[in-house]
This record gives C-alpha cells, structure tokens and sequence, in this order.
C-alpha cells in the first residue's frame, strides 16, 4: 500500500517551562522545573520512576494543574501562576500517547482514530482520507473496521499513535509509549517512532525511564531526579 | 497564533453546573431534615403549622416510649448477630472454600435481597404465626399442644429481618474475604499451623474490621427497618421506633410532634453507627491496599464441601423458596390452610385483585414511578457520580458526603420529614406520584450512586484524558467516550432503582395520597384490612415485574463484569 504525503500540517510550536512547581497536598513532585523546547525538536525527559518526569509532561498537557511557574505553548501562556492562567487541555492544541494507551474499548480502530477529527467537526470524506493515511503510517491499514477491544499491545500502541498525530496537532507529548511492550516489539516500534517523527515534522516531549530509547530518539536529552533537572 | 483560539481560563460552564446541582441535592436532602426538627420542637398545638411554640418536652416525654426503644434494640442487636454469623459463614464458604458451583452459589446468595423482608415477613407469618401457621397446623395435626414456633416474637421478627439482611452482610465480607492475598493463609500453613489454627490466627483478625463494619452498616439498618416489625408485631402490639413513629401519624388525632422527636432520636443514633462505619472502611483493613495482582484460591476441604454445599442450599430454600412458594400457595387457595384439598384450590384471588381499581391502580402507578426512578435518577445519578468522581471540582467530598446523607436516615423518618416540607410548599403535590417520585429520587440515592461509582472507578481515567487531548471539550467527552463505557453499569443501576421503588414501603406508606396509591403499602393495608390469600395474590402479582427486572439485571451484570479495555 503507497502512502500518500501528509496532508498540510499545522507548523510546529515551541514550549517552554519555567520554574515549574507541582504540588499534591504534601508531597511535591516538580520543584521548579526549567527548560524550552524549540519548534520541531523532540525532547526527552529521562529519569527513574517517580522522578517528576509523567508530573511534567502532565503539566503541559493541561491533565495537571501545577503549583507555581509558568508554561508557554508558541509563547501563549497555557498556564500562569501570576496571571492565573489556566488553558484547559482540550484547547492547547497538542496531543499525547498515553502509557496505558487509553483505546477505548467500544470503538473500532477507525473511530478510535478519527475522534479528534470528528471533535474538529471535519467533514466524513477527509476524515476517512485523514485516518486512513494515519492507519497506513502505522501499518494498520487493514485493520481500521476491528473493534479495538481486540488489538494486541502492539497494535493498540500504534492505534494510540495513530489517534494522537492524525489531527496534526503542534506538539506531541510521549509518557512512556514503550513502556508496556515486549523488548523485541519495543525496538521495532523506536526506529518507526523515529521515522515518524521525521515524516511528520513536529515537536515532541518524551517521557522515559529508558536510556536507550532516549539517545535512539531524540535531538536532547533532560535527565530529572526528585523533581529537579 | 490566533487568539480566538484561546478563550479565558477555565470556562465558567462545569463549576457553575455542579455548583447548581450539589445545591438542589442539598436541599432536596436537608429540606426534609429540618421540616423533621422543627416539628420534634413543636411544644403547642400538634396539628399547627408551623409551630406555636418551641421548647424539648417531646424529647422529654420519649422516656414514657422506654419499651420501644429497648424492642427495636433487642430486635436490632438479635438479627445483626444472626444476619452476621450467616453472612460470615457463607463468605467464607464461597470465596475461602472449594464449594461445589460457588461462582453460581454466589449469585443466588444476592436473590434473599430481592425477596425483601416484607414478603418474608407475609410468607412467614403464613408459616408460623401461633394459630394459624402452617407449621404449627402440622404440629397440631401431630399431636402437639399448643404451638411449635411464634413468628410473632421479637426473636421471629429478628429471624425474618435476619434471613434478609443477611444476603448484604454476605455481599459485604465476602467482597473482604475476596480481597485477602490467599498467600497469607498459605504462609502460616507453610509453617506448620493447622486449619483451624490458621483460621482463627491469620483469616479472622485479618478480615475483623470488614466484618465489624459490615455489622454496624446492618446493625443501622436493623433500627431503621419497618415491614416487618410492622406486619409480624402491630397485632400483637409489639413496636420498635419505625412502627411507632408509624402508629403516631396514622392513629387520630395524629401525634407529629412525638413522632417527629423519635425520628429525630433514631435518626441520630442510626447517623453515629453510619459514620463510625465510615471511619472504619476509610481506615482501610490491611488486606486489601495490597494493590498486587493475585488469583483468588480457594482451600480443599474435602469432604465437608458438599455439607458447605447443603448448608448454602439451606439458607436460599428458608430465605428464598419458601417464602415465594408460601405465598404462591397461599394465593391460590379458598382458605389457606396446611392441607391441600382439591376444592379449596381457586384462581378467584388473582381475578379479584385484578379486577378491583384500587389494586390495578396501585399496580400501575407504582410501575410508572419505578420506569420514572430509574429514568431520572439514573439521568440524574451517573451526572452526580461522574461530578463527584472524576470531576475534580474543588468540594467533590462534600457534595458526596451529602449525597450519601439519606442512608443514614430510615426512609420512613426521611418520608415524615418530607411529609411536612411538601405541604407547605407553595406548588401543590402533596398526595401526588410526583411527591412520591421526588422521595424516591432522593432516598435511593445512595443506592444509585454507589452502583454507578463503582462502575466510573474501573474505567481507567485515561481513557476521558486521551480524548480531552484528542480536543474535546467536557460535553463532548461525556456523549462519546464516558456514557457509552458506562452503558451496562447504568443499565444495571436503572433496573436496580425500578425494583428498589416498586417495592418501597417506608417512604411510601406515609407520602401515598388516597387518590394516588402504590403497590407495597396497598398489600400491607390489604394484609391487615381484606384476607390473606387476596394479600398473598397481591405481592406476588408485584414479584412478577420484580423478577423480570431482576432476571434482566443478572444478565446485564453478567455482561457488565466483563473487564473493560482488554
């Protein structure tokens, strides 16, 4: 099957974090977290398990509401501690693979992916043309009717892949996309992460505890522990 | 960037929506309350409204109702004990034990719920009611004197409630027993301890704050229950507080004000038993925070499984066949007796109730009400729930806390409440179905929300996060992604709500207007005022509906159990 070209993509934005401070109750999981990512590059936030770094990246989706700093998508402040900023995340207009994946069980693959699509109320024709060349880029063309309640974790990761990117969004947030797979699959799907990332041209945040996946696909690297770069 | 784009943070649209809805759940909750407590203050003319004069002399005068209060206590204490022993030994036996069918056992242990203790009461009364109980005919016809059993003892009346109630203990420490890591018990056998041992050892301190808070939840609902206290004790003029309170406010001239301050008392010693239950299951017994992944086995008792077996067998025969083939029997008899005889057997009874209005109309207002609960509340509870779940409104755990407020409120002391707040509300729907629907939309909350909570709570949150990355906004979100995940869940709750009402008798018997009558307070009135067999036609023309919905839900949470997003 060919792959058609990717149909005109919104340009890529820049993000940049500064003194980021997230608190639940007592504990503080971000303590005054810095650093910006330019537009088009993929960034990876590396570090050990509750280091501060899904906290972060949660942030900046919107999914967590920090405790102080500020974070700029394209220089539009999404949140403000000073200006009580508060975007919500359906309107930041970036996108994120969840580490559990997140298909929802009563969909197919194609409606799983064409959700946020159909959010954007596009018209039935381009979406099938939209979902259809995103199902190609991650080879699960054939399976767009199945329910995906059936999908192996594999294809359940590319469906979530899929469904994040299809609505050319500015930014791509990863929290540990890998993370659930088997060491075999999980090296397969770094080099077509990589080449996806490529094709589509846009700037990503990934999240990983994995030192390996870090260097195989990003421009830069940030290392946290406890809460800090 | 297009500023358009970015509108102001956070849109006013949810805050003000739950702000709104937890404000109409606060009063539809706390309106009743207060109607309550004003009228346990009214020192002047128990019929004025509002009250003349305020002053304690009806908490005073509660000491001359000293024998009630110790009734419902015996009662109370009687059949928590019992219900306890049943529902630990039947936890045990289906979750601890290789129990021969016990994935199936465990569903038929939920019917004696459905059977309510009203029907159990009715059946019971049938069967061992001093003269006429069929037991106790049987006796006679033996040679005995006197009688076998009186049913119409406080010790019966627990045994009925007991019966009941006991299907919930079970639920409750079995759902514990489930949640303990069977390594536990494997390790101390391991290391030499025997069976019993073992038991009494690890199992039971283990399991010991579950059960104790199952036996304060079924202790509060014992003081709170009414059927029947009312139909096995109101001949003998034997009450506890609910038929008491009950008595008050039908007898005349109508006593509110004493019925209201014993209301009032029960409510608060039913309030303090609720939240001393709550302190105990947030404390969290420690077996179940293990959060780690383990296969629930079940010892081998050799053997003794097929006595287990008989011993389960036993309690859903007494609990479950008897009574529903007692009234079965009883329905299509001239004169219900003991002993069959050919030309005592008639289809009359089925025919008259069905041909009277009074019945016919009670049957189907109460059908409306329960389709119109389970609609609007189910409407009304997943929005709640959902609101108090995963919302993340700052005052969730207030908004839930109220909402679970009617649980620690026996519906008939919540019914009186609202009984007063409606007749001086300025729209008139005193004695209307929409008064009773407004009740039973509010006393089964709990009931719903619980229901559907524990649906919400399986679904993984980021199955509703991917889809606000996807861009979508709240409402859309609901439609698309939380309401279809839901879907057996509501299901599940709508046909639990429609039983729950058809079959309500508390709240009913107080709120029904004579023109507006339903089905369970009319058997109760036809139990006391027409004959037996036509009481006995009635309920179980009211089972037929039930059992419907019930056989609809078994399938449904067959189908609903089913792990979502594998």
């Amino acid at each position: 099957m060919t792959v058609s070209p990717a149909p005109e993509t919104r340009h890529a934005a820049s993000i940049d974090v500064k003194d980021l401070v997230v608190r639940y109750g007592a504990v503080t999981a971000v303590r005054g977290v810095s650093f910006s990512v330019a537009a088009g590059e993929h960034l990876t936030l590396l570090g050990p398990s509750g280091c501060g770094k899904t906290t972060t990246l949660r942030a900046i989706a919107g999914l967590e509401k920090p405790t102080a700093g500020e974070i700029r998508i394209d220089g539009t402040v999404v949140y403000g501690a000073g200006s009580r900023v508060q975007v919500p995340p359906e309107r930041r207009g970036l996108s994120m693979v969840f580490q559990s994946y997140a298909i929802w069980p009563h969909m197919t693959v194609f409606d799983n992916v064409a959700y946020g699509l159909r959010v954007r109320r596009e018209s039935e024709t381009a979406i099938a043309e939209r979902v259809g060349w995103a199902l190609d880029l991650v080879q699960m063309g054939e399976l767009a009717g199945r329910s995906a309640s059936k999908l192996s974790g594999g294809q359940q990761q590319r469906v979530a892949l899929a469904r994040a990117f299809v609505f050319s969004p500015s930014v791509l947030l990863f929290d540990e996309p890998l993370s659930n797979l088997d060491a075999k699959l999980r090296a397969e799907m770094r080099i077509e992460l990589k080449e996806l990332q490529r094709q589509l041209g846009i700037t990503s945040v990934y999240v990983t505890h994995d030192l390996e996946e870090a260097l195989a696909i990003s421009d830069r690297i940030i290392v946290m522990r406890n809460g800090v770069i | 960037m297009d500023r358009s784009q970015w509108a102001p943070p956070w849109r006013p649209g949810p805050r003000l929506v739950s702000l709104v809805v937890g404000g109409i759940a606060a009063v539809l909750v706390f309106y009743p309350i207060v109607y309550l407590i004003q009228a346990s203050l009214s020192v002047g003319d128990p019929q004025a409204r509002p009250p003349e004069a305020y002053g304690l002399d009806n908490y005073a005068g509660l000491s001359r109702f000293a024998q009630i209060f110790w009734n419902t206590a015996i009662v109370a204490v009687v059949a928590t004990v019992f219900a306890i022993i049943l529902g630990f030994a039947m936890g045990w036996m289906l979750s601890r034990a290789n129990v021969p069918g016990r994935e199936a056992l465990e569903q038929l242990m939920a019917l004696p719920y459905y059977v309510t203790p009203l029907m159990g009461a009715l059946a019971w009364s049938l069967i061992g009611s001093p003269s006429g109980g069929f037991l106790n005919q049987v006796w006679r016809a033996l040679g005995g004197e006197g009688h076998l059993v009186d049913i119409t003892t406080p010790y019966g009346i627990a045994w009925v409630m007991a019966l009941f109630e006991g299907s919930v203990a079970f639920v409750m420490i079995g759902a514990v027993m489930k949640s303990m890591d069977p390594a536990l018990e494997e390790a101390s056998q391991v290391l030499g301890a025997g069976r019993l041992r073992t038991m009494l050892r690890i199992t039971l301190p283990l399991v010991l704050p579950g059960v104790l808070g199952a036996a304060i939840f079924v202790f509060a609902e014992m003081l709170g229950s009414f059927s029947a206290a009312l139909v096995l004790g109101l001949p003998n003029r034997f009450y506890v507080v609910t038929t008491a309170m009950y008595q008050l406010v039908s007898q005349y001239p109508p006593r509110f004000p004493q019925a209201a301050a014993m209301g009032v008392s029960l409510f608060a010693v039913m309030f303090a038993m609720v939240y001393i239950y709550r302190r105990i299951i947030s404390r969290g017994s420690y077996v179940t925070i293990t959060g780690k992944a383990f296969r629930p086995r079940a010892m081998d008792v050799g053997r003794l499984r097929w006595i287990l077996f008989g011993v389960c067998l036993v309690y859903l025969a007494v609990a479950v066949l008897l009574p529903v083939l007692t009234l079965l029997y009883a329905s299509v008899q001239r004169l219900a007796t003991a002993f069959p005889r050919l030309d005592n057997f008639t289809l009359a009874n089925y025919v008259t109730a069905l041909s009277l209005d009074a019945v016919r109309s009670a049957l189907w207002n109460s059908l409306l009400l329960g389709c119109a609960t389970s609609i609007l509340g189910v409407l009304l509870m997943s929005f709640l729930s959902w609101l108090i779940y995963r919302s993340r409104l700052p005052g969730a755990g207030v908004i839930e806390y109220l909402l679970m407020f009617p649980q620690a409120v026996p519906r008939l002391v919540f019914a009186f409440g609202m009984l007063w707040a409606w007749l001086v509300f300025p729209i008139p729907i005193y004695g209307t179905l929409w008064l009773l629907l407004i009740a039973y939309l509010t006393v089964f909350l709990p009931l719903g929300i619980r229901t559907i909570s524990g649906v919400i709570l399986q679904i993984d949150r980021t199955l509703e996060e991917s889809a606000q990355m996807c861009g979508a906004p709240w409402g859309y979100r609901l439609r698309t992604v939380t309401m279809p995940l839901l879907r057996p869940g509501l299901i599940a709750a709508a046909l639990l709500l429609f039983i729950a009402s058809v079959r309500e008798l508390g709240a009913s018997i107080l709120l029904m207007g004579p023109k507006a009558k339903v089905i369970t307070p009319a058997i109760v009135e036809s139990w006391f005022s027409t004959s037996t067999e036509l009481t006995a036609a009635m309920a179980l023309l009211q089972t037929l509906p039930v059992a419907l919905a019930l056989a609809l839900l078994f399938a449904v949470a067959r189908r609903a159990l089913r792990p979502v997003g594998e």
